[in-house]
């Protein structure tokens, strides 16, 4: 799959507060490429720069430098085929559920599926003709996803989707989410920091921190590039990057990337998503 | 519960019809509730000065008719006088219903068509849908304007009919004559309210982009519709040039001594021996009216008690009936000066914040 969905060169976005003044920088020389057709996971910690980038993406803000193309395009002019959902799905509150579907067909004439958007909201079980104030929170995320896949969007942005759900709904949702996507060959671009929502649904990764991109690849590659080292601490690990290691003893223990064969002292295993993301977190800036 | 109630349009669009009509059914429905108030409070206007054009005007005009023989002169006192000043009343309280409208405007345009889709997040999404946020902002600046237009015109209409209505009857209850200046007959009978409704609309949509919270910029919105109405209440004179007139009148139906009834007094002094204009109280009027007791020699009076205070003349600024016009029409400037302005920063603002053009196919 060459075509890609979201491309950066660059991108930088400044906020500048004016009283007392401060320049802050959520993104800064953001270079990545996702391709189409997949389901890449956007993951940071807190204020790592993730929903400033969907919003990006989105067309909802600008950069202050570099340059962002969405679907070949620039965000605006993707507009049409894009659909996103920000963290705390913002909807109506005083429209009913069937209104905001309506909503949704008045204001996007060309692209409405009104089939797919009723079809997200029945397996919810909820009253079409409750307003949306009086909806609870998972509810609410199935009805903003339900005007999100409404759209039939070629490009997904999903922003934190699933945090303030339980886990039985988050697998769910997620469930659906992901049978919608492959059915209509969407891609589906999500951020979160919840990692175990991530994994097993994802096909690329690119992690953010402190507004830089630290990674990005395929998932396998990704985590076939990295290895979970154990072995004694005055052993070398020359010609790997120690992204992390902690001693315990004369033991240590490593998450590399791999530069090469590793060293016959050391005990190797495969890292978990999880493990690899949050060694990346704990990394020392340098 | 089962979903099963769903039926609305077929699925699968029908072919692309790319007109406004989605957005403005949008935007009506999301402001549903505001746009029963307006009804509401259009219609209570309505009827307050249908009822002065109507039973209160009835009533006002068999009292002074029944007491027309009676008073010399038409004057009419009392139970008749009472009659009347309620016509007037509830006329009074149609212009407030005209005079409010644009704070009520301008509050609830601040409050919620923008500032509240900012401060809730509803604006994101409404600009992910299939439309730009520069066709959002003109739905949410046309929709609102049309409306508080096809709301405050016929007040406005109606208003200046209850009044004619009672013209000649007013006439007879206060020969004096109206003084047209005054806020009611500017406010009420001009078209003045139009250009400050709309000018609420620009400026509350104006306000939400700036402020992106609902209560404060609904706070900032009165307090700059009010600062802008007090102003123009003290400085409208100062919209169009008066006109100056030296000399002595002396106009027995005027309450300012030195014009005629119905100009509206500016500014008026005395004029030196050297010529210069200075401020002046007219303390020589007494002189003339004692003069005038026996009709004659008024002028010579108030001349010759002038040139004992060593001045030579008298002269008034003042704005003439005719200026009634003009004075709406540059007020009516200024508001929709200001909502042009307002409309302009407001696409200005959002074209800096997102990406305003339309996607091409």
């Amino acid at each position: 799959m060459t075509e890609t969905a979201i491309e950066a060169e660059a991108l930088g976005r400044r906020y500048t507060r004016l009283l007392p003044r401060r320049v802050n920088w959520a993104l800064r020389e953001c270079s990545f490429s996702l391709p189409a057709a997949r389901v890449c996971a956007v993951v940071g910690p807190n204020g790592a720069g993730k929903s400033t980038l969907l919003a990006l993406a989105a067309g909802l803000d600008r950069p202050t430098e570099g340059a962002i193309r969405v679907l070949g395009r620039s965000p605006a002019d993707a507009r049409e085929r894009v659909a996103y959902v920000a963290q705390h799905k913002p909807l109506y509150g005083q429209l009913t559920v069937l209104d905001t579907l309506r909503l949704g067909h008045a204001l996007n004439p060309a692209r409405w599926d009104q089939a797919t958007a009723e079809r997200i909201v029945a397996q919810g079980d909820l009253d079409v003709t409750a307003t949306v104030r009086s909806l609870s929170g998972g509810q609410r995320t199935r009805v903003a996803l339900a005007l999100a896949l409404g759209k039939r969007p070629e490009l997904l942005l999903l922003d934190e989707p699933m945090a303030d759900l339980d886990p039985l709904a988050r697998h769910q949702l997620m469930g659906e989410l992901m049978a919608e996507a492959a059915e209509h060959g969407t891609t589906v671009v999500m951020s979160s920091h919840v990692i175990a929502e991530l994994e097993g649904s994802c096909d690329h990764l690119l992690l953010i921190r402190r507004g830089r991109v630290r990674l990005q690849g395929e998932l396998e590659d990704v985590l076939a590039a990295h290895a979970l080292v154990t072995g004694p601490a005055d052993a070398s690990l020359e010609g790997h990057t120690v992204i992390e290691s902690r001693t315990t003893g004369r033991q240590v223990t490593a998450l590399v990337r791999r530069g090469g064969p590793l060293p016959a002292a050391h005990e190797a295993a495969a890292p978990t998503l999880e493990e690899l993301v949050l060694s990346y977190l704990r990394e020392p800036v340098a | 519960m089962t979903t099963t109630s769903i039926s609305t349009s077929p699925a699968g669009a029908p072919a692309a019809h790319k007109g406004p009509e989605g957005l403005i059914r949008t935007v009506l429905r999301l402001h549903r509730w505001a746009l029963w108030v307006w009804l509401a409070y259009v219609a209570l206007g309505a009827g307050l000065l249908l009822w002065a054009w109507g039973p209160a005007l009835g009533d006002a005009r068999a009292a002074v008719d029944a007491c027309a023989g009676l008073w010399k002169g038409g004057r009419c006192g009392g139970s008749q006088f009472t009659l009347f000043t309620r016509y007037e009343d509830y006329l009074r309280y149609g212009f407030c219903v005209i005079f409010m409208a644009p704070f009520l405007v301008g509050a609830w345009a601040a409050a919620s068509l923008t500032a509240r889709e900012l401060e809730t997040g509803t604006a994101h999404l409404a600009w992910t849908q299939s439309v730009t946020p520069a066709r959002w902002l003109t739905a949410k600046l046309a929709v609102p304007a049309v409306l508080v237009t096809a709301g405050t015109v016929p007040l406005l209409v109606l208003y200046r009919l209850a009044y004619r209505a009672g013209a000649g009857l007013r006439a007879q209850v206060w020969p004096a004559g109206q003084e047209w200046w005054s806020e009611e007959h500017f406010t009420g009978l001009g078209i003045a309210t139009v250009p400050r409704v709309l000018c609420a609309v620009a400026v509350g949509v104006l306000l939400g982009l700036l402020i992106r919270r609902s209560l404060a910029s609904l706070g900032t919105g009165v307090l700059l519709m009010t600062a802008a109405a007090v102003k123009f209440t003290v400085a409208r004179h100062l919209l169009w040039p008066t006109a100056t007139r030296y000399g002595y009148t002396h106009d027995v139906h005027s309450t300012y001594v030195g014009v005629i009834a119905g100009e509206w007094r500016v500014e008026s002094g005395a004029v030196t021996r050297s010529g210069d204009l200075v401020p002046y109280d007219f303390t020589c009027m007494d002189a003339a009216i004692d003069a005038g007791r026996d009709k004659h020699g008024e002028a010579e009076a108030f001349y010759a008690c002038l040139k004992e205070s060593g001045l030579r003349d008298v002269w008034v600024a003042y704005h003439p009936k005719s200026h009634y016009w003009p004075l709406q029409f540059a007020e009516s400037g200024v508001w929709l000066a200001v909502a042009a302005l307002a409309v302009f920063l407001s696409y200005h603002l959002l074209r800096r914040r997102t990406d305003l053009r339309k996607g091409a196919a």
